[in-house]
Order: structure tokens, then C-alpha cells, then sequence
């Protein structure tokens, strides 16, 4: 069986992954969708007695570095061996499509040329002769709808056409003097009967572009002697031409102007082409004065969805998985690997799937948001306000969601597709108080600050979290990741009907990505906080905590947290605090009040007696920086382990480990001395 | 005269990019070229950020900084 490779590239928002849908599915045998990240996606299938195997590149609007997703497909398209290339287009937007094509033709591969969305173009009244445009790229032109699933058929068989067909070669129409000078480096190389690989043609092309590797090669010939003289004098007579020294130019207006000849040659506009739905849509949804208010309307809405009825199955899951616990512990009669597995492991997974329901719905919205097209204009509002903090406009959302849980959060930032503004976003949303930690602001306010209105304290801790992430944005952006701004030029997408299939396959692949990358971590940490609270045996009987590895842990970090009026029970909680914030609450209750109970969560009507211990050991002081270390130190294990994912590398979780503790750990000594001082 | 010295409806005429290489590559690969002529479509309440509907329907969004940057001439209705 012959494996044929193909590589599918078009320019965001062309429909591509919906053809590949469309054609893998109608040959069911789909397989491993691999790497859900930002990177391209693998899909498997057979045909007749062809193994094929499709990549599908993220969308690029050109060859180059500016965004990662551009990186990864100008990477994979120069360094990766595929067969053919199948390159997407707007039919609606074909003139700016054909730039990408005309960037692709250079590459010398087997290409097909794709027509897609062709449905619309007709309804929108543009006629493309796609025969004519074949005679000018010099490659096989389809016209397909992925979501009318027209020409699918056809394509697949012009894809197994092509694969076994000779490599034809395109020949960009380049200006008078570049082909001129082209037709005289062929003419040296056949005269001296140069050996190689490529085409001459294709050899030229290459010198004039001064492509590294070409050149590298040349010189190591003999022939670069004679040759190296005529390309010198090309690049005088082509400077001379264009009066310009950019040889990158030059050739970036030749593709322009190729893809601009090819368009106005092959298409024919019947009616005046507007689909005016955009411009009603964005008369509102855009406009300098409603704008703002219908967004934040939406994203109310979606955090509503995404908390409230995200709480329903949220609530479920918990008592099945208490249930399920109590199931294991009691069949296998309540010992020591009853409780391993127990409050081990399968808390540990309970606490994964927990927030599943949650990261399902919004993103489910955030992936409506973003096919509609609605993103985009999302980012249009509110870059102004986030520019000025070092932020992207798109950052807005990754920033809301994190008041709700980080571990949503750090995943919502894949919308931002420059890596700094990322990198940022991702570092500054710890300091964002996730729900969590309600439990532990509550606990305090009603120990240590009776007298006030929690809501407003509470509010007070809110906002200098979000007040903490802007600065720290801005030092940031300052600081390590300084430099040049790059520009922010964006396109705003048609607004479009999503393809329910698709939102669907990209809400259930960041489910299970989340489900596999962070559920083995936590499962290992959980399983490590539970080991080290429950060991060493004496006897073969538990121990307390203060006797356990946990608590010898917490003794011997005790200096480190003492200048800030820490005691070691208060760094024990701070430690087990990385697994889920929700801990802290329960491990205070362990180590101040109910010595007997081997675990903290036996219910236990309104903490009283917590309060009473707490009230009694620990001062207003140590309480504060208390507080104010929960509110920046790192969120928890699940997020440590979605940012490591997201970020791109352990590394950058021991930066933000530093980063993180050393902030929270200044602040709250501040914070010790200063209300130590104000106080007595 | 740049973009930034544009209001909504005003029709221009690309001249010249006032930045390096990564800028005019990104901005010519949305179809953003020189000679070709645009209308300021939206302009946030800040002026931070300004949309552009070129002639081929492409919308593209800049923002003030990058807006500075391109050279325009103003063209008749």
C-alpha cells in the first residue's frame, strides 16, 4: 500500500479544517488526532489502495515568522517531507488568497489548488474561471464547498492524480527584468552543463533571492567564479530598475503583482459583490458607544453559564467521587491500600474531572466566539485598554476566566496568537483570584475582621488581584519581555455560521487534552501530598501531620516563612495549598482542631471551632500576609501543570514559581511589618 | 498624512510603509499593498485602534502606533 502524504495550507478563516472534515468522514476510518495544541493535526485514512495521511497546518496568511502558527506551517512546509501540498482558498477572497499561492509556488512541490467556499462566491455573484486559472498557476484547480460538500469526491481524486504525476513546475510570471536576468544565470548553468538536483530555473530564482542555501552551494563550485559576476551585475540592473535595495521587496511586489494579474484574468464580478450581514452586524457590535456594553453582556452570559451550570454537573461529580471513595475504602476495609487508592489516587482524579463541565462550556463559547468571527471585533474594543498594561485585547478573556478557576484561564490564552502577549497573559493570571480561594478570604474575613462588611473586603482582595496582574503586565512587558512592540494588524473575518461538527471536534479535543496532560500530573502530586501527610508508620498506625514527612517539610521551610509571620502549621497549608487551594481550609482544620480525624474533610457546621483556634494562635498581622500569600503565590497543581503545557516548557514553570513566590512573599512581608506597625 | 490623521468614511490611497520589513510583509499579506485604496471603516472611542475596509472587501484592523505608520494619500469620493 502506498502512503501518501499531503499538507493542507490556506490563510486563516478559508474553511480548511472543515474540508478535511468533510473528506475524512466521508471516508470513515478517521484516526489519532494528535496534537491539539496551536500545532498542526494529523489525520489518518484509506483510499482505495492508498494510505493517506493529511496535516493540517495552521492558517498562515504568508510564508514567514510573525505569528507561531505562520512559523510552525513556513517550518513544516520547508523542512518536512509530504508529497503534495493542497492549498486552500477563499473563493470570496481570492485576490489575497493567491499571495499565499504565489508564496507556495516557489516551494517547487505538487500543489492543488482549492476553491473553497465556492457556494458563497456564487451567491455573492463572482465567477471565477477556474481553467484560466489553472493555465496560470500551472497546477490542477478545484472548486469545493466543505460545508455543501461539493467536489469532495473530485478532490480526492485529483490528490491521488497528482501524487502520481510527474512534478510539474509553475512558472511565476516575474517583471521583464527579473526574467531577463533569470534566462541569463540558465544560460551560464546549461552552457557549463552545471550539475544538480533542481531545475535551473528554480536555481536562478534562488540566486536573485539570495536564498543562504544556493548560494552556500554555489560557492563551494567552480562555476560560482564566472557565475558570481553575472549575478552582480543582474542585482545592479534589477536596484537600478526598481531604484530600491531590497531584493525581499522587489520580490514581495513581483508575487503582488502576480496574484493581482491572476485575479483580475479569472475573475468576473456579476453583481456587486457585498454581503452587507457584517457591516449591520458590526454597525452594533463595533460601534464607538455599544460596542463595549453588548461585549461584556456576552461574556456576563458565558461566565454565567460556565459557573452556574457548570456547577450542576461540578456537584455531581464531587459526591460520586465521595461515594465512589468511601466504595473503595470500605471493600477494601478501610487499610492502607484502601486509603492510598482512596484518598490518593481517585481524589486525585476526582479533582481533574471536577472542573470538566466548566472548561467544556466556556469553551464551547469561546470557540463560538471565535468561528463567528466575533473575537476579532472583541479584541478591536478592548486592545486600547490592554495595550496600555503590556496586554493584547484578546487577553480580556483569559483575565475574566481566571476569576473563576486558572485552569480554564491558562488554557483560554491559545487565542492569543503572538507568544509574548501569551507568555505574558499566562505569567500575570495567577494573581487573578480563582474561586478557590473564596473558601480560604472567607474563612479569614469571619476569623479576623468581624466588625467589617465581608463583601466589601472581599471586593477589596478582588480587585487588587486583578490591580496586581495589570502592573505586573506592564513590568513585564518592561522587563523580561522587552523590546520592540509588534504590530498589531489584525484581520476581521466575515462573520460566519459556525459548522457545529467543528466547534464540537475543537471543544471535545481540548477536553481530552486537558484530561490526559493535566490529570496524569495531578494524579502523581496528589498522590504525593497524600503520601507525605500519611508517612512515616510508626507502629504501623498513622501518624499526626506534625510527626509526618509533611510536617517535617513544613518545619523546615518554617524559617523561610517566619520573617513573615508565618508558624509552621500556616506553611504546611501553604504547601498542601498547591494542590487545591480548597486544601488549605481543610489542612488548617487538621493541624488546629480535630487531632483524630486522619482527613479534613468531615463537615463541620460553620468552622466554630476553627475560628476559635485560629482566632487564638495566629495575630492580625500574620493573617493579613496570610492572605495576601494565597492571593499571588501559585494557584495549584492542575494549573501548574495546563501552564507548563501552555507555556511551552518546564522552564517556564520554575520562572513562574519564582516569579510568583517572590512577589508573594515581598507583598505579604510588607504587609506583616506595615499593620504590625499601624497596629500596636 | 498616515492613517491615524484619517476619520470614518474617508477614502485613501496606500504610499509608502514607514516600517521595517516584518511590518510591510505582514500588512501586504493581508492584501494591505501599496497603491491600493481603503475606507476607514470603525475607529474605537480612544482612537487606539482603526479598521480599514480595503477594496477587496479585506477588513484589517491596526492599531494607533501601526496606524502612524503608513503613509496615505486622501482620495475623492
Amino acid at each position: 500500500m502506498q502512503e501518501i502524504k499531503i499538507a493542507f495550507v490556506g490563510q486563516p478563516n478559508v474553511g480548511k479544517s472543515m474540508l478535511i472534515n468533510a473528506i475524512s468522514k466521508s471516508n470513515l476510518k478517521v484516526g489519532n488526532f494528535s496534537g491539539v495544541t496551536v500545532d498542526s493535526t494529523n489525520i489518518n485514512f484509506e483510499y482505495k489502495e492508498y494510505k493517506i495521511q493529511i496535516t493540517d497546518l495552521p492558517g498562515a496568511y504568508s510564508l514567514s515568522d510573525f505569528t507561531q502558527e505562520e512559523k510552525v506551517t513556513k517550518d513544516f512546509l520547508e523542512n518536512e517531507e509530504y508529497d503534495l501540498i493542497v492549498n486552500v482558498l477563499d473563493s470570496t477572497n481570492l485576490e489575497r488568497n493567491l499571495y499565499l499561492t504565489s508564496e507556495l509556488l516557489m516551494l517547487n512541490k505538487r500543489i492543488i489548488i482549492v476553491l473553497n467556499m465556492i457556494d458563497e462566491a456564487n451567491k455573492e455573484g463572482i465567477d471565477i474561471n477556474s481553467k484560466q486559472l489553472s493555465k496560470i498557476l500551472g497546477r490542477k484547480v478545484l472548486k469545493t464547498s466543505a460545508s455543501k460538500e461539493i467536489g469532495i469526491q473530485e478532490l480526492i481524486d485529483a490528490i491521488i492524480e497528482t501524487y502520481n504525476s510527474d512534478l510539474k513546475l509553475a512558472k511565476i510570471r516575474f517583471s521583464d527584468v527579473i526574467e531577463e536576468e533569470i534566462i541569463n544565470i540558465v544560460d551560464i548553468l546549461s552552457k557549463r552543463k552545471f550539475k544538480s538536483k533542481l531545475d535551473y530555473h528554480v536555481l536562478a530564482i534562488n540566486l536573485l533571492k539570495k536564498d543562504k542555501k544556493t548560494i552556500h552551494m554555489f560557492h563551494e563550485e567552480p562555476i560560482w567564479i564566472e557565475l558570481h559576476e553575472v549575478v552582480k551585475s543582474a542585482y545592479e540592473h534589477i536596484y537600478i530598475h526598481y531604484n530600491n535595495y531590497d531584493i525581499d521587496e522587489i520580490f514581495e511586489e513581483n508575487r503582488v503583482a502576480f496574484s493581482k494579474g491572476a485575479y483580475s484574468e479569472t475573475v468576473k464580478l456579476t453583481k456587486s459583490k457585498k454581503s452587507n450581514l457584517t457591516d449591520k452586524l458590526d454597525s452594533i457590535l463595533i460601534h464607538p458607544l455599544f460596542g463595549l456594553p453588548v461585549f461584556l453582556f456576552l461574556i456576563w452570559g458565558l461566565f454565567q453559564l460556565t459557573f452556574k451550570l457548570g456547577q450542576i454537573p461540578m456537584d455531581y461529580i464531587d459526591s460520586a467521587f465521595n461515594l465512589l471513595i468511601e466504595m473503595v475504602k470500605n471493600s477494601l476495609g478501610n487499610g492502607e491500600i484502601g486509603s492510598m487508592l482512596g484518598d490518593g489516587a481517585l481524589a486525585g482524579v476526582g479533582a481533574v474531572v471536577m472542573f470538566l463541565p466548566n472548561i467544556i462550556i466556556l469553551f464551547l463559547g469561546i470557540t463560538l466566539l471565535e468561528t463567528t468571527g466575533y473575537m476579532a471585533r472583541a479584541a478591536f474594543l478592548l486592545d486600547g485598554f490592554f495595550h496600555k498594561f503590556g496586554l493584547h485585547g484578546k487577553s480580556f478573556i483569559p483575565l475574566v476566566t481566571g476569576f473563576g478557576c486558572t485552569v480554564p484561564a491558562y488554557m483560554a490564552t491559545r487565542t492569543l496568537k503572538n507568544r509574548k502577549d501569551k507568555l505574558i497573559t499566562l505569567f500575570v493570571l495567577g494573581f487573578i483570584s480563582c474561586s478557590a480561594r473564596l473558601p480560604i478570604y472567607v474563612l479569614f474575613i469571619g476569623t479576623f475582621f468581624k466588625g467589617y462588611d465581608a463583601g466589601n473586603i472581599l471586593f477589596l482582595i478582588y480587585l487588587s488581584g486583578a490591580m496586581f496582574s495589570l502592573v505586573a503586565a506592564k513590568i513585564l512587558r518592561k522587563t523580561a519581555f522587552k523590546g520592540e512592540d509588534e504590530p498589531f494588524v489584525m484581520e476581521m473575518p466575515k462573520y460566519r455560521l459556525p459548522s457545529f461538527r467543528l466547534v464540537w471536534h475543537s471543544v471535545y479535543g481540548q477536553a481530552i487534552s486537558y484530561l490526559k496532560k493535566a490529570g496524569t500530573f495531578i494524579l502523581l502530586a496528589s498522590a504525593l501530598v497524600w503520601y507525605a501527610s500519611n508517612y512515616p508508620k510508626i507502629d504501623n498506625k498513622s501518624v499526626e501531620i506534625e510527626q509526618s514527612y509533611l510536617g517535617s517539610i513544613g518545619k523546615t521551610i518554617e524559617p523561610f516563612f517566619e520573617p513573615i509571620g508565618f508558624n509552621w502549621k500556616m506553611s504546611v497549608a501553604i504547601l498542601t495549598g498547591l494542590s487545591a487551594k480548597e486544601v488549605v481550609v481543610s489542612t488548617l482544620k487538621v493541624l488546629y482542631v480535630d487531632k483524630d480525624s486522619s482527613n479534613g474533610d468531615v463537615p463541620d457546621e460553620e468552622n466554630q471551632g476553627l475560628i476559635k483556634a485560629l482566632k487564638k494562635n495566629i495575630s492580625i498581622p500574620s493573617a493579613i500576609a496570610f492572605l495576601i500569600f494565597i492571593m499571588l503565590y501559585i494557584p495549584c497543581f492542575a494549573a501548574a501543570a495546563v501552564f507548563t503545557r501552555e507555556a511551552g516548557g518546564i522552564k517556564y514553570l520554575g520562572y513562574l514559581f519564582v516569579f510568583t513566590t517572590t512577589t508573594a512573599w515581598i507583598f505579604s512581608l510588607i504587609a506583616y511589618h506595615l499593620s504590625k506597625f499601624l497596629i500596636t | 498624512m498616515t492613517v491615524y490623521d484619517l476619520k470614518i468614511g474617508d477614502n485613501a490611497k496606500i504610499i509608502n510603509f514607514l516600517a521595517g520589513r516584518e511590518f510591510r510583509r505582514r500588512l501586504v499579506s493581508l492584501g494591505v499593498t501599496k497603491e491600493s485604496k481603503f475606507t476607514i471603516k470603525h475607529v474605537t472611542m480612544m482612537r487606539n485602534v482603526f479598521e480599514l475596509e480595503m477594496e477587496s472587501g479585506t477588513l484589517v484592523a491596526l492599531r494607533k502606533g501601526e496606524a502612524r505608520k503608513v503613509e496615505v494619500k486622501l482620495c475623492k469620493k
